[in-house]
């Protein structure tokens, strides 16, 4: 191959006829046709889209000497960060910055101040944040794709949040309820019920194999419906899909696990109720 | 979304990268949808060559995209949004290879538990050897076939989907500087199987 070389390849690589046998094969090379992916982008994008814009404003904003902000680029929030911009507010702020970072540095060094504690909490954030579930989306969305046929308890009011993951066969669709004052929550939570459905079958002999040491697996009826209740460690679940392979389901929580499914989709109840208000609950489902 | 007022709104098929990502940090999805239709073909494939499966690669595309966009902000304005985009699909592509071999250690297990059988299945080709299996292409299959695999990828890349080093640096996670030692040592080995013994180099 003569002449521009895109590639930057050394002149004695480019000089046989590797490079144009290379370059022949990638042009009648056959790939498998790229899917449409634009829509079912745009449909896991958070709604409505936020202006990601707005921390780097905020801290351009910020360094700037009031006055000089130019006209139209206020970030929102701005009046926070004019009274932030005081005098007294400003110092109250450095001072809390700086016993935090005092306590950081005591707790770090394992000793503890007079009067000041610092307490680590295992829980994770409220609603489900930070558990990795896929993507926000609103529970109407949650349950308009085909596969998988996401059904709700009737027994409980309307999810909390919502989360999808995958495309096509493959995507898992997750809902959650937030545990209400007198509720019990799962543990490392603020959630009472973990709901995961994806297309698929619930099969004993995927199941077990995938579960850890440590773990019990307990057969159950669930209406007509064949289920496994699952307790002890946290732990991943393989279910078989349509066409016979495994899909995997893993657990982000470590609450107690109703699985079973119906009519294609696969059902893990992960709760702090029980096995017998679990089963219930997913007696519920319409 | 129409986008913020501050902005124009130019004609699409005009837009650069860095204006379609200006615009989408603004919160504009459609900018977005246009920089997903631009860069699908080369997220999936890279995704692809990465996994041996469509369907997998589908998904792993999908979410490489959705992870883009929630971390567009961290986006460095000027910079070539394609490298960028092609390393986060690339790290979500070998994170579920990770994850589908542990799980089919563990499905075979099942399955051959099910069976009573323990024959594991068949080795599958690399997905770009199966994207050359004209008969044309035989000798440079062949060829390929017989690098490593590490090599084989920064080829198919470089030649087959036509990444520039940086991008395929990007979408291998590996320095650029490996891309081109791999690459070097690639082409000689094609070069010993493919050019007959005695053809002249032309000289530098």
């Amino acid at each position: 191959m003569s002449g521009h070389d895109p590639r930057g390849l050394d002149r004695d690589l480019r000089s046989g006829d590797v490079d144009a046998r290379l370059i022949a094969a990638a042009a009648s090379a056959t790939w498998p046709a790229t899917p449409p992916l634009r829509d079912a982008v745009l449909a896991r994008l958070p709604t409505p889209l936020p202006d990601l814009r707005g921390p780097v404003v905020e801290r351009i904003a910020g360094s700037r000497p009031t006055g000089t902000q130019p006209a139209g680029t206020q970030p929102a929030g701005a009046p926070g960060w004019r009274l932030a911009r005081r005098p007294v507010v400003r110092g109250l702020a450095l001072a809390v910055l700086a016993t935090l970072a005092l306590a950081g540095v005591a707790a770090a060094l394992g000793y503890r101040l007079p009067g000041l504690d610092v307490v680590f909490v295992a829980s994770l954030p409220p609603a489900g944040a930070g558990l990795d579930l896929g993507s926000p989306v609103p529970v109407a969305d949650a349950r308009a794709a085909e596969r998988p046929a996401v059904l709700l308890p009737s027994a409980l009011r309307s999810p909390d949040a919502a989360w999808a993951a995958g495309a096509g066969n493959r995507r898992i669709v997750t809902v959650a309820w937030r545990a209400r004052p007198g509720e019990p929550a799962i543990a490392g939570s603020d959630l009472s019920v973990l709901l995961m459905a994806a297309a698929g079958e619930a099969d004993e002999a995927f199941l077990t194999k995938a579960l850890p040491p440590g773990t019990h697996l307990e057969r159950v009826a669930v209406g007509t419906d064949v289920g496994w209740w699952i307790t002890g460690a946290p732990h991943e679940l393989l279910f078989r899909r349509a066409d016979g392979s495994a899909g995997e389901l893993p657990s982000r929580l470590a609450g107690d696990t109703l699985v079973f499914s119906r009519d294609g989709t696969l059902y893990r109840f992960e709760s702090a109720l029980g096995r017998d208000a679990t089963v219930a609950l997913a007696l519920t489902l319409r | 979304m129409a986008p913020p007022p501050t902005e124009p709104v130019p004609d699409h098929a005009a837009d650069d990268d860095t204006l379609l990502v200006r615009r989408a940090q603004a919160g504009d999805a459609e900018a977005y949808g246009e920089l997903v239709t631009r860069h699908q073909g080369a997220a999936f494939r890279v995704a692809y060559v990465l996994l041996g499966s469509a369907a997998d690669a589908e998904d792993a595309a999908q979410e490489g995209f959705v992870r883009a966009y929630l971390a567009l902000h961290r986006f460095r304005t000027g910079e070539p949004f394609r490298p960028w985009l092609l390393e986060i699909v690339g790290n979500e592509a070998r994170n579920r290879r990770r994850a589908r071999g542990r799980r089919e250690g563990l499905a075979e297990r099942a399955i051959a538990a099910v069976r009573g059988s323990h024959a594991g299945p068949a080795a599958a080709p690399a997905p770009e050897l199966e994207a050359l299996a004209g008969e044309t292409q035989a000798e440079v299959r062949s060829a390929l076939a017989t690098l490593d695999d590490g090599e084989r990828l920064v080829v198919t890349c470089r030649y087959l989907l036509g990444l520039s080093e940086a991008e395929t640096a990007a979408a291998l996670g590996i320095p650029a500087g490996t891309v081109k030692s791999r690459l070097h040592r690639a082409l000689r080995r094609l070069r010993d199987r493919l050019e007959p013994a005695g053809v002249a180099e032309v000289p530098s």
